[in-house]
């Protein structure tokens, strides 16, 4: 997904990650790197103050 | 709105290929409710947009459509990911084929609620299909329902993981 879809969609909070479309969560069987994207992605649900807060994530795409 | 080559290169693309009427969709301020609630309180939905759907239950996304499909499915919680397939022919399916929880995690989400750290993992999670040039039926009636199930369904919170 690209940052600037979320942008202009503008969810109340958003997790930008580097990823390609079709492995919204990295790549398939790297489990640990999906988790650490769900509790990125839930992180920024706690603590994101702003409606529109978008969060780039510091997760990079191995394979 | 923002623009970006990339984005000038999709909307060329579904309008030469798919949708000739098809505009983006840019909201004007994004939605809010405060999580007024610890998280391991929290009662926390899943909706995706990958197009997964119960092989051999469900019938699949129309993914062949060129406006799209705005359907809903319901997926139980409980569902093994192997069940899953994937009905969307906008993304490279390589990912989710091997491993369905890059695109619609069930498996880490009941991990998370049966480690405490989010209280509860609502009962249905939410399926799309992501690929929507006509989106007035999803804005209309499919959207609202969602929300509507979700609420009815005790969510407070939802994560949407999109494809």
């Amino acid at each position: 997904m690209r940052r600037e879809v979320a942008q202009n969609v503008k969810p109340p909070r958003t997790l930008f990650v580097r990823f390609p479309l079709g492995a919204p969560l990295g790549p398939a069987g790297f489990s640990e790197t999906h988790r650490a994207v769900i509790l990125e992605a839930l992180q920024a649900l706690v603590e994101a103050t702003e409606p529109g807060t978008i969060v780039d994530s510091a997760r990079l795409w191995k394979r | 709105m923002i623009n970006t080559e990339a984005l000038q290169r999709t909307y060329n693309k579904v309008r030469e290929l798919w949708d000739p009427h098809f505009e983006w969709v840019v909201n004007d301020e994004a939605p809010w409710t405060s999580l007024d609630r610890a998280l391991n309180q929290t009662a926390l939905a899943l909706v995706g947009t990958c197009g997964a759907y119960r092989r051999g239950i469900d019938c699949p996304f129309d993914a062949s459509n060129y406006y799209g499909d705005p359907s809903l499915k319901e997926i139980p919680r409980d569902t093994a990911p192997d069940d899953l397939s994937f009905a969307h022919t906008h993304y490279d399916h390589a990912h989710v084929e091997q491993d369905p929880n890059v695109g619609f995690p069930l498996t880490y989400l009941r991990d998370l609620e049966a480690e405490g750290v989010i209280g509860r993992f609502i009962d249905p999670a939410l399926s799309f299909s992501g690929y929507l040039p006509q989106p007035r039926q999803l804005l209309r009636d499919t959207a609202p329902a969602a929300a509507k199930r979700l609420v009815e369904a005790g969510a407070q919170a939802a994560l949407f993981v999109p494809c």
